[in-house]
C-alpha cells in the first residue's frame, strides 16, 4: 500500500472515531458548544478529506515504503523502547550509556574502546547537568543512579 | 520626561557591579537551560528561586528575569543545530533554522537568531519602559471571545503552511486539532479520548511530542536512508565569527520582519495566559503571509528564524507588563516570579511603581544591560556552538536519541512521555516521508486547546448567543480580517479572470 | 543494516532480561528502629511554583534546616491531570515507607467528578498542615457592594450573573455551588485556566465576579484593583479583619482548602508516626508561621493522622454532595 493511501485509511478511521465519540460527549449542550464540539466538527472534516485523499491515490498511487525501510524504523524505535524499559531497572544514565555503546559498536562498528570514549563523557556531562545541577528525578536503578 | 528620570534612577541600580554580574549569570543560565531540550524557563526559575531568598530582592529578581529572557536565546541553539527545539517557543525556529544548518549556514542562522532575539528583546524593553503599565490594562480587553477570534484568524492562515498538496495540509491541521482534544475537558471536567490512560488526562504532552516529531524522526530518517547520507557529512563552516555574519541581503530581508515580529510578540506577551510560544507561532504565520516569497519559508529562509526569535523574546518582556503593573502572571514562569516577589514582601501591582520606583526601574534598566550582555555572549559562542556540526553523523545520531530521551523526560518527569516521544517520532517520519506538512499539525496542536476553551467560555458569557463574537470591536475586527484573508485568494483569482476576459476578447 | 539493527535490539533485550532477573527481589523491608535510612520522596502532583510546590519546598527546607528527620526529603513534581498523574504514580507504591504526596482539596474533588479509582482516601493520611481561604471578588466600581446586592441581582436575573474561577469541579466551583445553595440563586460559573487568568477576566470585565485565594489576589487588593465581597471562612481572617464572612452576611456557606500530606497506600505505621512528628515540629517553627502562613494569609492548623483521616472522609462526603448538586458527578 502506498504511504498516501495508508494515511487516508488511518485518518479516515481516526476522524470517524473522533466524530462518533464526539457525538457521545455532546456536540451542543446547555446553550453552547459541548465537549464534543471540536471532535465532531474536525472529525467530520478529517473523514471527508481522507476520502478525497483516497480518491487522489486512485489516480497517482504515490510513493511506497520498502519492507527494509519499515523494518529499519521499527527496529530503531524498538531499540529506543527497550532502553526505556531498561531505565527502570538499571537507572536512566546506565541504560542510556549502554544504548550509546551498543549503537556505536553494533551499528557503526566502532571498537569497544572508541565507543566507550564517546559514551562515558557524554553520559557524565548529562549526569552533571540533569542530576547534579538541575536535579531532575530520573528513574534510578539498583546502583542508586 | 518623568520616565527619563526614573530610567536614570533605574540605571543607577542596574549598573551596580553586583547587579550587572547577576544579570549576566542569570542570562547565561537561561541560555543553557533554554538550549537543553525539555527544560524551559519554568524549571530554571523554580530551581533558582530558593537560592535567591538570601539575596537582596532587586539583585535576585534581576537575575531571575535575566534567566527568563536568556532562556529565549537558548531555545534557538538546539533548534538550529540538531533540529530539537529547546523549548516550545523554539519550535518555529527549528523549521528554517535547521534547514539553514543543513545548507551549511548554521553560523549565520545562529547569528541571526541571536541578533533577532536581541532586537526583539530591546524593542520589547523600550515599549515596556514607555508605556508598559498602560498596555497592561489594554491587554485585559482581551477576553475569551477575542482569543477565540484570534485563533480562528491564525487557523485560517494555516493555508499558508500547507505545502504542495492542500488536502494533505488540511488533514495534518485537522488531525492536530483532534489530538488537541485529548485530555480532561476544561469546561465539563470530562475525560476525552484518553483511552483509559491517566497520563493523557492532561492532554498530549506537547514538548515531548515535538521532540519526537522533530528530533527522533530525523534519526529515523538518517537510519532508513543511510545510503543518501553516506559520505555526506553535515556541511560545516570554518570556525570563525566573521564567516558567521549574515549577508547584507539576509539583513535586508530580516530587518522589517524583526521589527514587526517584536511588536506583535510584545503584544501577545501582554495577553493573559498566552506567552512566548503563541507569539512565535503567530509571528511566523504573519511572516509567511507577508513575505514576498512565502514558498521559501520552511526551506531555510533566514527571515523565518528572525520572525520567531524576535517575537518570543519580545513576548517574554511583554509578560512583565501585567506582572509588574497588575500583579497578574501571564505565564508559568512569571507566576513563579510573582511568588518570589511576594516572598520578599514586594507586592506587584499599581502601587509598586509608586512605592518602589527604585526596584521597578532598576529591573527594567537591568533588562537593557542583561539583554545586551547575553546577546554578546551568545554571538561570541557561535564558533564553539557550530563545533557540534563537526561531530560525525554516526556518532551524532545515537547522541540525538539520548538528548531526546533526556529532554522528553525532564518536562514532566514522566516515563510515559517517552513513549509519546517515540510515537511522535514515527509519526514525524511518516509525515516527512510522504510530505504531510508538520507545521500545520504543530500549530493546531498548540492553539487547539485554547480555541475550544475560549469558544465555550464565550458562549457561557453570552448565555448561548453567538453574537458575542460580533458585538465586541476587537473580536469583530479579528474575524473580519480572517474573513477577508480567506476570501483574498478567491478574490484575486476572480480578478485575474476578469482582467484576462477582456484581453481574450481583444485577441479574438 | 537491518541485520545490525536486529543485533542492537537483541543485545538490549538480553540486557533487559538479565537486569530484570538480577534486579528482582532487591527490595527489603526497613527495620522499624532505623527508619528512615534513605531519602524520602515527596511527590507534588502539581507544577513547579504552584501553591502545593511552594508548601512542599518550604516544609522540606525547614526539615533540613532543623534536622527534624535524619534523612533528606526530596521534592519531585509530577504535574498534570489536576493531580491525577502524580496520584496514580504514588498509588502504585503500596506499602512504600519512603514516598509521600501533597494533597489539596482539588485532589479530593477531581476523582469524584471523573470517577477515578484513585481517590484522596486511597493514600495513608499523615498530617494536614494549613487551610487556605476563598474570597469572592468584584471590581471596585461594580454595582455590588455586598453579598446581598449579588443575591438580589441574581434573583432578578437567574443564571445571568457570571462568576469566574479556576477549573471545573475545583475548589472555586464548589464555593460557587455552596453559595448558590445557601442563597437559593443560580449563577453562571465560567472556569479559567489558573488564578492569573481568572483575575484578568474579572479586571477586563469579562466576568462580573471571581474567586481567589488571599495570596492570589493580595497585590490587586492592595492596589485597589479589586474589592472583596466576602470570605468563605467560618470567622474573619487575622490578616484581613475588615472582610466580612459569608455567614455574617446571612449565607451559611463555609469552605476552606486543605493543604496536607499523605503517604503511599498502606504505608507502615512507624513511618507515618515519624513523618507526622516531624511535620508537627515544622508547623511549630517561627519560620513556618512567619514566612509561610502569614505571607500567604493561610490559617495554620495541624491535624495528626487520625484527625486528618477523619477530615478527608468528611470532605469526600461533603464534596460529593456539592458536586452532585452542581451536576458534575458522572454516574
Amino acid at each position: 500500500m502506498s504511504g498516501d493511501r495508508l494515511a487516508a485509511v488511518v485518518s479516515f478511521v481516526v476522524g470517524l472515531y473522533w466524530f462518533l465519540q464526539g457525538l457521545a460527549y455532546g456536540y451542543w449542550i446547555d446553550m453552547g458548544p459541548g465537549p464534543g464540539f471540536i471532535p465532531v466538527l474536525f472529525g467530520s472534516l478529517t473523514v471527508i478529506l481522507s476520502i478525497s485523499l483516497f480518491l487522489q491515490t486512485l489516480r497517482h498511487k504515490g510513493a511506497t515504503m520498502s519492507a527494509g525501510e519499515v523494518r529499519t524504523i521499527l527496529l530503531v524505535s524498538a531499540a529506543v523502547g527497550v532502553t526505556i524499559f531498561l531505565m527502570h531497572i538499571l537507572g536512566a544514565f546506565t541504560s542510556l550509556g549502554l544504548f550509546l555503546v551498543a549503537w556505536l559498536c553494533l551499528l557503526e562498528h566502532y571498537p569497544l574502546l572508541a565507543a566507550l570514549k564517546i559514551a562515558v563523557p557524554t553520559i557524565l556531562v548529562a549526569y552533571l547537568v540533569f542530576i547534579v545541577w538541575l536535579q531532575v528525578p530520573f528513574p534510578k536503578g539498583f546502583f542508586g543512579f | 520626561m518623568e520616565i527619563w528620570n526614573y530610567l536614570l534612577l533605574g540605571f543607577g541600580q542596574a549598573l551596580q557591579p553586583v547587579n550587572v554580574l547577576f544579570a549576566f549569570l542569570g542570562g547565561l543560565m537561561g541560555v543553557i537551560v533554554g538550549a537543553l531540550p525539555g527544560l524551559g524557563s519554568v524549571a530554571g526559575v523554580a530551581l533558582l528561586l530558593p537560592l535567591t531568598f538570601k539575596m537582596n530582592p532587586a539583585t535576585a529578581i534581576i537575575m531571575l528575569a535575566a534567566l527568563y529572557y536568556g532562556n529565549m536565546f537558548g531555545g534557538s541553539i538546539s533548534a538550529i543545530l540538531i533540529n530539537i527545539p529547546g523549548d516550545s517557543p523554539g519550535v518555529m525556529t527549528a523549521l528554517d533554522g535547521n534547514q539553514l544548518a543543513k545548507q551549511g549556514r548554521a553560523g549565520q542562522a545562529l547569528f541571526m537568531a541571536f541578533s533577532a532575539s536581541f532586537c526583539g528583546g530591546l524593542i520589547g524593553i523600550i515599549i515596556l519602559t514607555l508605556m508598559g503599565p498602560l498596555l497592561a490594562f489594554f491587554g485585559l480587553k482581551f477576553g475569551p471571545p477575542e482569543f477565540a477570534s484570534l485563533i480562528v484568524l491564525a487557523l485560517t492562515s494555516i493555508g499558508w503552511l500547507l505545502g504542495d498538496n492542500p488536502v494533505k495540509g488540511v488533514i495534518a491541521g485537522a488531525v492536530g486539532l483532534l489530538l488537541a482534544t485529548i485530555g480532561v475537558d476544561m469546561i465539563q471536567g470530562q475525560p476525552r479520548f484518553t483511552f483509559g490512560l491517566v497520563n493523557l488526562s492532561a492532554g498530549v504532552p506537547f514538548i515531548p511530542f515535538v521532540i519526537g516529531l522533530f528530533g527522533l524522526s530525523q534519526v529515523l530518517l538518517m537510519q532508513a536512508h543511510s545510503e543518501e547520507f553516506a559520505g555526506k557529512e553535515n556541511p560545516y563552516q570554518k570556525l570563525s565569527l566573521s564567516s558567521s555574519f549574515p549577508t547584507p541581503a539576509d539583513w535586508a530581508r530580516s530587518a522589517w520582519t524583526i521589527v514587526r515580529s517584536a511588536f506583535l510578540g510584545f503584544y501577545i506577551g501582554l495577553l493573559p495566559g498566552s506567552g512566548a510560544t503563541t507569539a512565535a507561532f503567530l509571528s511566523y504565520i504573519a511572516e509567511k503571509r507577508l513575505n514576498r516569497n512565502p514558498e521559501r519559508l520552511g526551506k531555510g529562509a533566514i527571515e523565518g528564524v528572525a520572525a520567531s526569535e524576535a517575537a518570543n523574546n519580545a513576548a517574554s518582556i511583554g509578560a512583565f507588563a501585567p506582572l509588574l503593573s497588575l500583579g497578574i502572571p501571564g505565564s508559568g514562569t512569571t507566576a513563579i516570579l510573582l511568588g518570589g516577589l511576594m516572598m520578599w514582601g514586594l507586592t506587584p501591582g499599581p502601587l509598586l511603581f509608586k512605592e518602589e520606583p527604585q526596584f521597578v526601574w532598576g529591573l527594567i534598566a537591568s533588562m537593557y544591560v542583561g539583554n545586551l550582555l547575553v546577546a554578546i555572549t551568545c554571538i561570541l559562542a557561535i564558533p564553539f556552538l557550530v563545533y557540534v556540526l563537526k561531530v560525525p553523523r554516526s556518532v551524532l545520531a545515537p547522541i540525538i536519541v539520548v538528548i531526546c530521551l533526556l529532554g522528553a523526560y525532564s518536562v514532566n518527569n514522566s516515563v510515559f512521555d517517552l513513549w509519546v516521544m517515540i510515537f511522535a517520532g514515527l509519526l514525524g517520519y511518516f509525515m516527512n516521508r510522504f510530505s504531510f506538512p508538520i507545521p500545520a499539525l504543530v500549530l493546531s496542536l498548540v492553539l487547539g486547546p485554547r480555541l475550544q476553551t475560549s469558544i465555550r467560555q464565550s458562549f457561557m458569557m453570552s448565555h448561548g448567543s453567538a453574537l458575542i463574537f460580533l458585538n465586541r470591536p476587537i473580536s469583530l475586527s479579528l474575524l473580519l480580517i480572517a474573513f477577508i484573508l480567506t476570501l483574498l485568494p478567491a478574490l484575486s483569482a476572480w480578478q485575474k479572470k476578469r482582467r484576462s476576459a477582456p484581453a481574450a476578447e481583444a485577441t479574438r | 543494516m537491518t541485520k545490525r539493527l536486529f543485533s542492537l535490539v537483541a543485545v538490549l533485550m538480553v540486557l533487559l532480561i538479565v537486569a530484570g532477573c538480577a534486579g528482582g527481589g532487591s527490595q527489603q523491608a526497613t527495620p522499624e528502629a532505623k527508619y528512615p535510612e534513605k531519602p524520602i520522596t515527596y511527590v507534588v502532583p502539581w507544577g513547579a511554583g504552584g501553591g502545593s510546590d511552594v508548601m512542599a519546598r518550604m516544609v522540606v527546607d525547614i526539615i533540613q534546616q532543623n534536622k527534624f528527620l535524619p534523612q533528606p526529603v526530596v521534592v519531585v513534581n509530577k504535574p498534570g491531570g489536576s493531580g491525577a498523574i502524580g496520584m496514580n504514580e504514588v498509588a502504585q507504591k503500596k506499602g512504600d515507607p519512603y514516598t509521600i504526596i501533597g494533597i489539596v482539596s482539588g485532589q479530593i474533588s477531581t476523582p469524584i467528578t471523573t470517577n477515578a479509582p484513585v481517590k484522596a482516601s486511597t493514600f495513608k493520611p499523615i498530617a494536614a498542615l494549613a487551610l487556605d481561604e476563598f474570597f469572592l471578588l468584584a471590581k471596585p466600581d461594580s454595582q455590588f457592594k455586598s453579598l446581598k446586592d449579588v443575591v438580589d441581582y441574581a434573583k432578578a436575573n437567574p443564571g445571568k450573573l457570571t462568576i469566574g474561577g479556576t477549573g471545573t469541579g475545583s475548589e472555586d466551583h464548589m464555593c460557587t455551588g455552596l453559595f448558590q445553595k445557601a442563597a437559593g440563586i443560580k449563577l453562571e460559573y465560567i472556569p479559567f485556566d489558573g488564578g492569573g487568568e481568572t483575575i484578568s477576566a474579572l479586571l477586563g470585565g469579562h466576568v462580573q465576579l471571581a474567586w481567589a485565594n488571599p495570596s492570589e489576589c493580595a497585590s490587586q487588593l492592595k492596589g485597589g484593583l479589586v474589592k472583596v465581597l466576602g470570605v468563605m471562612a467560618p470567622e474573619r481572617l487575622k490578616a484581613y479583619p475588615d472582610i466580612p464572612t459569608f455567614r455574617e452576611q446571612g449565607y451559611d456557606a463555609v469552605f476552606r482548602q486543605i493543604r496536607a500530606i499523605s503517604g503511599a497506600p498502606d504505608m507502615p505505621d512507624y513511618a507515618v508516626k515519624k513523618i507526622a512528628e516531624a511535620l508537627k515540629k515544622v508547623t511549630e517553627t517561627e519560620r513556618w508561621q512567619k514566612d509561610y502562613i502569614e505571607k500567604n494569609a493561610l490559617t495554620s492548623q495541624y491535624l495528626g493522622p487520625e484527625e486528618y483521616a477523619k477530615a478527608i472522609a468528611e470532605a469526600e462526603k461533603q464534596y460529593t454532595e456539592i458536586l452532585t448538586d452542581l451536576g458534575l458527578v458522572k454516574k
